[in-house]
């Protein structure tokens, strides 16, 4: 169990996607303008990675080493378009939101790198704990991205008005511009705050 | 190898098949929902922008290229009839497609928009989402040529709302165009309403019947409000439709929705709104509205409209419950004066008070200055109160004979005798001033005289109300008469106070008080006026002499000024009771004229009367009325006309110029003192002239001199005005006899030397000094400095320049003119003698400079005071200063003209790299005396900088001209020998020729003297081009040009333009003289090499 949890732990604090590994930027810095966005992305992304690293996991063996890759992608592409279906049928309010983003998460390097890097060399349920520890902290790191950009950017978290009415909010942080911004900064605070990589 | 590649190959196909298979479930499961997904949310887009329909899907048709329209939907109602379309785009906003649903009723305007699912940037992009953006296309044309002036787009999201907007666009040209609907305006609530109702929205399950009430009120503008009533009386909505009232207020508060939505649930019958800073017009007119569907909610209706007159006609809407109280009161429309009646009729309190009020008695105080307005309700309530009263035909029922009077206006007073009492005595209906005259003809105020003797029946005088007081009296008195009884008439009723003048500022209709004393004893004199404008003064008189009332019943004089004088009442009060012959008002300051006019109708009143003041010595105060004050900028000015009524005094109207022609008027006693100075009118110039013409304590001042020596001071800058009103008092002066006689001493020449104007400004005001004194004389002297200007020098007997002046000048700002402008330099002239007076040189201003010493010299000379021939030649003028403003072509360069004419000046005409002067002065023996190059185009930077360097030409003063020379500047060779020319030639034309040899040697050093010898070679570089070079007998280039050429700009052009390539070739031999190849001008400079050969050929020949 304490395995369990240190993988889980790894992938929130010592090897964060976002902070650590810095993986998965493109969406890091597309969708990362609302709260909202920031949760639901998160999460699409730790179920694919999940399933994707279960998956994988149970095929390691399966997969010869050369065509690994093609592999991946076709396994990790299968799922996220699953995901996308599923989302279309059942969940429309996520469709609007996300909808653009789902397709990007097949071209995600988190998802693609853990394939690699953990879930072809360990067995299923390892590789799955970790795709969940992975997602957690992909969707946590986002989801601090996202709030420090719509409170100050647009004045709301989560929908909610949190800034008084006459605040004046900073446009920037929800334009690209303002991602990266964010986002390095918060890479430093991190640096600063998380301990150090072993 | 290849079992490793067929291996892959087979494991890679493996997994590929797995997954599609995967896939292909996922899709077969999810394909319904997405599908029902897709087709919920474009139903719901449907439902919203065409609500309770069926739907049809149609071809769209053929879409123009780039149109981001998708589908079409035939929207019809449950009869089959199309209702209208619903159209859908997605134009490409910031993050993605925007989905976009329109709704177009058959009826020609948009229903409404949907928007779908937005990718657009959060908070900005999203907005077109939002309702405030949607909204807007409710019941808008559906014409995409109006489209814009509907919808605003957003701003920071122009991308979003562009594409939205553009593709608004597409659907209504194809709307109006394919589908062939007809843009009209649609209405909001009826949408929305329908929208509801599909949809549930209000969800409201009681069948309680709400009624539309609209009642179109006036605020700014005219505008409808919408005011849905349940069956309660309770409010359910309140909308306005439309309406145009002002931006930032009016329509601001009712695009408010927390007030209408403040409303709903109010009762009708009390529900108003508070009335919003700056928004007034508006929320009284909402107000209003409420009170009318009120009105019409409660049926009552016993609302009466009456028409009266305040400042304009207007209606009032009276409504009564039916035990005669006011249930409300309101003005629909009116023209009344914003700020005093229109404010009154928008101050719902006044009206507000009189709900529950009885209709008898129910009168709204009088408003100050809304006097007019105020009566006019009153009014609209009496009638109202008459008509409840059952009024109607009054004059039938009431008792009594009539008796036609006049106060203010006629009116019939009906007066019943039983025996000799007054049994019955009322006014049904007047005219009289409410509040003043009104007040007396009330039921009320006439009760007093009920019961009483028609004999002894008579009223007091109520101030305010002479005149119908007197009328009153008046049918009193013919009643008693008629029935054969006296009344008591030779009483004169006391004279009364009845001066008051008062009036609503800005108004031109004034309620002015009219006192006529009733009794005959007393006199009243009208004079017709003029303060500023004309008035009547009615003036009444006793026998005495004494004034019982002094009445204006009309004027126009200046609110502020001549109006506010007029009303005050206590000035007319102070005149009651003062002798006709002597009585005055003071003259009010800002109010003289209108104060002169009312001392004139006071003076004229009491010689008709024969009260007329005798002739004294005692001369009339001079009227302090000298003050001349009016708005700058303003023609119309309340100037002070001071008339003193006695005739003793006697004005002089003198015409003179300052600035612009005015009059003065002068007013003296028999001693020859001004009494008064007036300007009555003029044109003088703001900040200046007429600046002092305003100043009163310059002509108080004046008031008690003697004419004869009286003047102003110049003031700066107002010299011309200053001038012109010392010319009229001279003038009055001797128009008089006073003038001055003619004294030695001679008027000190007035520092008036002072040449002021704007810089840039044509149009200066420069001092005119004509010194009065005949002793002195004015030279005017015509010279040219940069441009031509007259000097007018003034001098007296002895030569001492008394003034100099130049009136008007085209100097150039910031040189010439700013010299003519520095008062030191010409207030150092004064007093010098007018021979040797000179001005210092001023650089940059030389020629300015010059000619004012010019000036001066002639002024000398025409005066016979002209300097005698010294052998002291005038020290040459440091005038060698050849300035002007690099690139310049227009300079100001010295020329120095000595005045001796034992210096003499020989003109050269040279040329270095252009042609130009020089002027060489000379003395006897032969001595530069001066070096003047007046005008050159010489190169700046080169030979422009040589003739600029002054120390080269002071080099040459005092050389002996015969071999003056000066060194050649490298850069300026042309210049420089052009110069050297010109000194050699001054040398040989004065006869100081350097000896033979000497010349020989001299000549050679200039090149000008032996055979030059130009070719011309025609060239090929780029184009074609002719070469003129120039040479001297020993084959030197002396210049080499290109006339004309169509060479290349930037390569072979600039080459030829180059100047510094040319002059490098002067003075080198032609026959080994070329250029440097210019690297991408290589066919011009070859060309040039080309003709520099040739023409080495043919001058070797």
């Amino acid at each position: 169990m304490k395995k369990y949890v240190k993988i889980f732990m790894n992938g929130i604090v010592d090897e964060n996607p976002t902070f650590r590994m810095v993986l998965g930027m493109c969406p890091t810095l597309a969708i990362t303008t609302l709260a909202s966005n920031g949760i639901g992305m998160g999460l699409a992304v730790t179920f694919v990675l999940i399933f994707s690293n279960l998956v994988i996991s149970l095929l390691r063996k399966a997969i010869p080493d050369q065509i690994r890759i093609p592999a991946f992608i076709v396994v990790i592409a299968t799922f996220v378009t699953i995901v996308q279906l599923i989302i279309k049928a059942f969940l429309p309010a996520l469709d609007e939101s996300l909808g653009v983003f789902i397709p990007l998460i097949v071209v995600n390097c988190i998802i693609f790198g853990r394939a690699e890097a953990f879930a072809f060399k360990n067995p299923p349920l390892d590789a799955a704990v970790d795709g969940f520890g992975m997602g957690i902290g992909f969707t946590i790191a986002i989801t601090l991205i996202s709030s420090v950009r719509e409170i100050l950017g647009v004045g709301t978290w989560f929908g909610v008005q949190v800034m008084p009415e006459s605040y004046l909010p900073m446009n920037i942080l929800i334009r690209p511009a303002g991602g990266f911004i964010v986002l390095g900064l918060l890479l430093a605070l991190m640096n600063k705050l998380l301990p150090k990589k072993a | 190898m290849n079992n490793m590649i067929v291996k892959l190959g087979v494991r890679l196909f493996l997994f590929c098949l797995i997954a599609a298979i995967a896939l292909a479930i996922t899709n077969e499961v999810t394909k319904g929902p997405i599908a029902e997904q897709a087709l919920k949310s474009k139903m719901a887009a449907l439902n919203t922008v065409m609500p309770g329909c069926t739907y049809e899907e149609a071809d769209i048709g053929e879409l123009e290229e780039g149109s981001e329209l998708d589908e079409l939907f035939i929207a019809k109602d449950k009869d089959g009839n199309i209702v209208g379309y619903a159209i859908t785009a997605s134009p490409n906003g910031y993050g993605g497609e925007i989905p976009i649903t329109f709704g177009i009723s058959a009826e020609g305007h948009i229903t409404q928009v949907y928007v779908g699912s937005l990718q657009e940037t959060a908070g900005l992009g999203t907005k077109v989402g939002e309702a405030d953006f949607k909204d807007q296309f409710i019941g808008i044309a559906a014409d995409d040529a109006t489209l814009r002036e509907d919808v605003d787009t957003i701003s920071g999201a122009s991308i979003s709302s562009g594409a939205f907007l553009r593709a608004a666009e597409d659907a209504l040209a194809y709307s109006k165009n394919v589908l062939g609907i007809t843009p009209a305006v649609g209405d909001k609530d009826a949408i929305l309403a329908a929208y509801n109702a599909a949809n549930g929205g209000e969800g409201e399950t009681e069948e309680v019947p709400v009624t539309t009430h609209t009642a179109s009120v006036k605020g700014f503008d005219a505008f409808d409000v919408n005011v849905d009533v349940d069956g309660n009386g309770k409010i359910v909505a309140v909308s306005v439709p439309a309406h145009k009232e002002t931006e930032g207020f009016g329509a601001d508060l009712i695009a408010d929705k927390a007030v209408f939505d403040a409303l709903v649930g109010q009762d009708i019958a009390t529900a108003k709104i508070d009335v919003r800073t700056g928004a007034t017009l508006t929320s009284n007119a909402i107000n209003e509205a409420l009170s009318k569907v009120a009105a019409e909610v409660s049926g009552g209706g016993a609302g009466k409209t009456y028409d009266v007159t305040g400042f304009a006609p207007f209606k009032v809407a009276i409504e009564l419950d039916d035990s005669g109280k006011i249930v409300s009161v309101t003005v629909p429309e009116h023209g009344e004066t914003p700020g005093f009646g229109a404010d009154l009729i928008a101050d719902t309190a006044v009206f507000d008070a009189l709900a529950g009020q009885d209709i008898a008695a129910a009168q709204i105080d009088v408003k100050s200055g809304a006097t007019l307005t105020s009566n006019a309700i009153n009014d609209a309530l009496a009638q109202a109160a008459k008509d409840f009263a059952g009024g109607g035909d009054a004059a039938v029922t009431v008792p009594g004979d009539p008796y036609t009077v006049k106060g203010m206006n006629k009116f019939t007073i009906y007066i019943e005798l039983d025996g000799d009492k007054i049994s019955s005595i009322s006014v049904p209906q007047h005219e009289e001033t409410p509040g003043l005259g009104a007040a007396l003809l009330t039921e009320e105020a006439l009760a007093p005289l009920v019961g009483k003797s028609i004999s002894e029946a008579k009223v007091d005088t109520v101030s305010g109300s002479t005149l119908t007081s007197n009328a009153l009296n008046a049918a009193l008195g013919m009643a008693a008469a008629a029935n054969g009884f006296e009344h008591e008439t030779e009483e004169a009723p006391k004279a009364d106070t009845s001066v008051k003048a008062s009036f609503s500022s800005g108004s031109a209709k004034t309620e002015e008080t009219k006192t006529e004393t009733a009794d005959k004893a007393g006199k009243v004199t009208s004079v017709d006026v003029t303060g500023f404008q004309a008035f009547t003064v009615e003036i009444g008189l006793d026998e005495a002499g004494k004034i019982t009332s002094v009445v204006i019943p009309k004027h126009d004089e200046t609110p502020g000024f001549g109006a506010d004088l007029i009303a005050d009442t206590a000035v007319f009060e102070a005149l009651i009771g003062q002798d006709i012959a002597t009585a005055q008002i003071d003259v009010r300051s800002g109010a003289t004229l209108t104060s002169n006019a009312i001392n004139e109708a006071l003076a004229k009143a009491a010689s008709e009367n024969g009260f007329a003041a005798e002739k004294t010595e005692e001369a009339p105060k001079a009227e302090a009325s000298v003050s001349a004050s009016f708005s700058s900028g303003s023609a119309k000015t309340e100037e002070t006309k001071p008339e003193p009524a006695e005739q003793a005094g006697n004005v002089t109207r003198v015409d003179v110029t300052g600035f612009a022609d005015f009059t003065v008027e002068i007013g003296l006693d028999e001693a020859g003192k001004i009494t008064s100075v007036a300007i009555p009118q003029h044109g003088e110039t703001p900040g200046f002239g007429a600046d002092l013409i305003a100043d009163t304590a310059v002509f108080e001042a004046l008031v008690g001199q003697d004419i004869a020596t009286a003047q102003i001071d110049v003031r700066s800058g107002a010299t011309l005005t200053s001038n012109a009103i010392n010319e009229a008092l001279k003038k009055a002066a001797a128009e008089n006899g006073f003038a001055a006689e003619k004294t030695e001493e001679a008027p000190k020449a007035e520092a008036s030397v002072k040449a002021s104007f704007s810089s840039g400004s044509t149009k200066t005001e420069e001092t005119k000094t004509e010194t009065a004194d005949k002793a002195g004389k004015v030279t005017s002297v015509e010279v040219t400095g940069f441009q031509a200007f007259t000097v007018e020098i003034g001098l007296d007997e002895a030569g001492k320049i008394t003034s100099v002046v130049i009136p008007q000048h085209g100097e150039t700002p910031g040189f010439g003119a700013d010299l003519i402008a520095d008062t030191a330099v010409f207030e150092a002239l004064v007093g010098q003698d007018i021979a040797t007076a000179q001005i210092d040189v001023k650089s940059g201003a030389t020629l300015t400079s010059n000619a004012i010493n010019e000036a001066l010299a002639k002024a000398a000379a025409e005066n016979g005071f002209a300097a005698e021939k010294t052998e002291e030649a005038p020290k040459a003028a440091a005038s060698v200063k050849a300035s002007f403003s690099s690139g310049s072509t227009k300079t100001e360069e010295t020329k120095t003209e000595t005045a001796d004419k034992a210096g003499k000046v020989t003109s050269v005409e040279v040329t270095g790299f252009q042609a130009f002067t020089v002027e060489i002065g000379l003395d006897e023996a032969g001595k530069i005396t001066s070096v003047v190059i007046p005008k050159h185009d010489e190169t700046p930077g080169f030979g422009a900088d040589l003739i600029a360097d002054t120390a080269v030409f002071e080099a040459l003063v005092g050389q002996d001209i015969a071999t003056a020379q000066i060194d050649v500047k490298s850069g300026a060779t042309l210049t420089s020998n052009a110069i050297n020319e010109a000194l050699a030639k001054a040398a040989a034309e004065n006869g100081f020729a350097a000896a033979d040899d000497a010349a020989a040697t001299a000549s050679e050093a200039q090149n000008s003297v032996p055979a030059e010898k130009t070719v011309h070679e025609e060239v090929t570089g780029f184009q074609a081009f002719t070469v003129d070079i120039t040479v001297d007998g020993e084959g030197k280039i002396l210049r080499v040009e290109i006339p004309k050429h169509e060479e290349t700009p930037g390569f072979g052009a600039d080459l030829i333009e180059d100047k510094a390539v040319f002059e490098a070739l002067i003075g080198q031999e032609l026959a080994n003289a070329q250029i440097d190849v210019k690297s991408g001008a290589t066919l011009t400079s070859n060309a040039i090499n080309d003709a520099l050969k040739h023409a080495a050929e043919e001058v070797g020949k």
